[in-house]
């Protein structure tokens, strides 16, 4: 049997009388890279920090390396995880070297030991030449740089990036997708929340769609898209006035489609036939074919919710 | 349901990792931080008691203004010291700057965190208060051997009001209260506590100051200056200790149910 890092039975996160996190379950092996993904509010950080062990559970079980979180301290389990935080909470007033060394101190490490270690981490993230600049001169995906670079400092067994890659550009973003499958191999366990469907479809092994506090949707991306959608979406840039009838057309008005403003996207398993009668019903209207993603999926299971709450 | 959050349990090794930090961030600036708080212990000490003194002579208990006022103002300069990081340093810390919010996603809780910035408050206590010890030495109002006696004073000091200030910011949400805490707390306690005048013999005001730490830590900068040591010490020396016990005990209980919900 593979080993768990996560056991969560029933997991659930009460702000007085509101639920942000609604009796959830999951498990999580070890070495692999689980993602939450789900929209602003779902619960994602609300979970997150549950595991970090900087909030108590409302209710349910958790354990972290077969360790209950419910334990009087959690010092043992907080000394093997590293936390990106979806804020940035770093000291604005000193430098980089600095922040990353007083970080080291809070896990017992000593500066002598974590100096050779502080200049990889620096260099990893690019951010060698801001070395000595105080943080508050960082741009803001600098700032996110260093904040995965000081979650490392104590060669975490498991990551929690709370929206690691928000404000990167799309080199910076690829170089932490790299680093993320580098730790991976290296048996580390990593739990990520993103907003980037692609980010997930990389790099996850599994996937939690949250909304509302619930998990709707588990599972493997390559599964998850398979269950829920046709393998070919076909983007249609259609004004709406024309759209039921062209729905009515082909038969999806029962079944998903996306409908996003200028966009409506249907999907289906035979997108030659529909693009051949598409071009020929409507001609002159942009139209785009292409596979299913994780995006698609998104949409369909947390999009239809924003349209009954708007 | 809470449960988990609301037990205490410290780790000395990493409240002093905390404590690190503030050291390590006030040695960057501590010129700039310790001369105003220097100074104006130093004006009082001057303008009262040289100025005041002269018109009041010997009569203060049979000695000069300036010897009189000398040891109260080395334990005010401490409260003041630490007065200063728990309470607007720490609202910042928490409120603002959230400096706790990644320092407990290490091994480090968040009541090892605030004792370890009670022992930082009263580390700057200390440093206030003993620099001051060491000007009145300066001045001949101690002898050097007065200076190690105050310490013990000036260190449950230092403790008790960085407990007091800890409690006071956990139980507010807003920055502004503070300038109660210091014009109807400190401020009063300040003159009434016996630095500059007894207070014992005032009507209800000496039955007042009785129960303001102040006066305890005054009234034993006293006892040792002036070499009067009795039985008495050790009823004020508790006072201070379990009063500050006490106090950093409720407050950090009540900071970690904050961060705990
Ligand atoms: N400390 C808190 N007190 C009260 N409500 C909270 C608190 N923290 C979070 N919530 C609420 O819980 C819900 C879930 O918040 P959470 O931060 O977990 O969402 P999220 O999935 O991370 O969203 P995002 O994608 O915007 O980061 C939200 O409705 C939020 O308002
Ligand atoms: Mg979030």
């Amino acid at each position: 049997m593979q080993e768990m890092a996560i056991r969560a039975q029933g997991l659930t996160k009460c702000f007085a009388d509101f639920v942000a996190v609604n009796d959830i379950s999951f498990e999580i092996p070890r070495g692999t890279c689980f993602g939450f993904l789900g929209p602003n509010g779902a619960g994602k950080t609300s979970t997150m920090r549950m595991i970090g062990c900087v909030s108590p559970l409302s209710k349910g079980t958790l354990e972290v390396f077969s360790e209950s979180t419910a334990q009087k301290n959690m010092r043992s389990i907080k000394q093997r995880l590293g936390v990106v935080p979806q804020e940035d909470y770093l000291d604005h007033h000193i430098t980089c070297y600095e922040n990353l060394e007083l970080y080291g101190r809070y896990f017992g490490l000593k500066p002598v030991d974590i100096r050779l270690e502080i200049k990889r981490l620096l260099d990893f993230v690019h951010l060698e030449a801001k070395t000595h600049t105080q943080v508050r001169f960082l741009s803001g995906g600098m700032k996110r740089r260093l904040l995965i670079a000081r979650a490392l400092i104590n060669n975490p067994e498991m990551i929690l990036l709370d929206e690691p890659t928000t404000g990167l550009d799309p080199q910076a973003r690829h170089l932490i997708w790299d680093k993320m499958r580098e730790l991976k191999d290296k048996d580390h366990t990593l739990i990520l929340t993103t907003h980037y469907m692609e980010e997930a479809e990389q790099l996850c092994d599994m996937l939690a769609f949250m909304d509302d506090g619930n998990i709707i949707a588990m599972g493997r991306p390559k599964d998850l898209i398979r269950e829920h959608l046709e393998t070919n979406a076909i983007e249609i840039f259609i004004e709406s006035s024309q759209r039921p009838k062209l729905l009515e057309t082909f038969n999806t008005s029962t079944q998903f489609h996306a409908d996003l403003g200028q966009r409506l996207i249907i999907y289906t398993r035979d997108s030659g036939t529909m693009l051949t009668q598409l071009h020929h019903d409507y001609s002159g209207i942009e139209i785009r074919s292409r596979l299913t993603n994780l995006e698609d999926v998104f949409l369909k299971l947390t999009g239809h919710q924003l349209r009954e709450n708007a | 349901m809470k449960s988990q959050g609301q037990a205490l349990s410290f780790s000395l090794p990493c409240a002093m990792r905390v404590w690190y930090r503030s050291v390590y961030i006030y040695k960057r600036t501590w010129l700039i931080n310790l001369l105003p708080n220097f100074f104006e212990p130093v004006i009082y000490l001057i303008g009262m008691g040289i100025g005041l003194g002269a018109y009041i002579g010997q009569q203060m208990q049979g000695m000069d203004y300036l010897h009189f006022i000398a040891p109260g103002l080395v334990v005010a300069n401490a409260m003041n010291g630490s007065t200063f990081e728990t309470t607007y340093n720490l609202f910042v810390k928490i409120h603002f700057d959230k400096k706790y919010d990644s320092i407990i996603a290490t091994p480090v809780n968040i009541e090892d965190a605030m004792l370890g910035e009670l022992l930082w408050a009263t580390t700057r206590g200390m440093i206030y208060g003993g620099v001051f010890a060491f000007v009145i030495y300066c001045f001949g109002l101690i002898s050097f051997t007065q200076i190690f006696l105050l310490l013990p004073i000036v260190l449950l000091t230092s403790f008790l009001f960085g407990a007091i200030g800890l409690i006071f910011t956990a139980y507010i949400q807003l920055i502004d209260l503070y300038s109660f805490y210091y014009t109807l707390f400190l401020t009063p306690m300040y003159f009434f506590s016996g630095i500059f005048f007894p207070v014992e013999n005032i009507a209800w005001v000496g039955q007042i100051a009785h129960f303001t730490p102040l006066f305890h830590a005054v009234k034993l900068s006293k006892l040792v200056v002036f070499g009067q040591m009795d039985i008495h010490i050790l009823f004020h020396l508790a006072y201070l200790l379990l009063g500050g016990l006490v106090l950093s005990y409720f407050g950090i209980r009540r900071i970690k149910a904050h961060y705990m919900r």
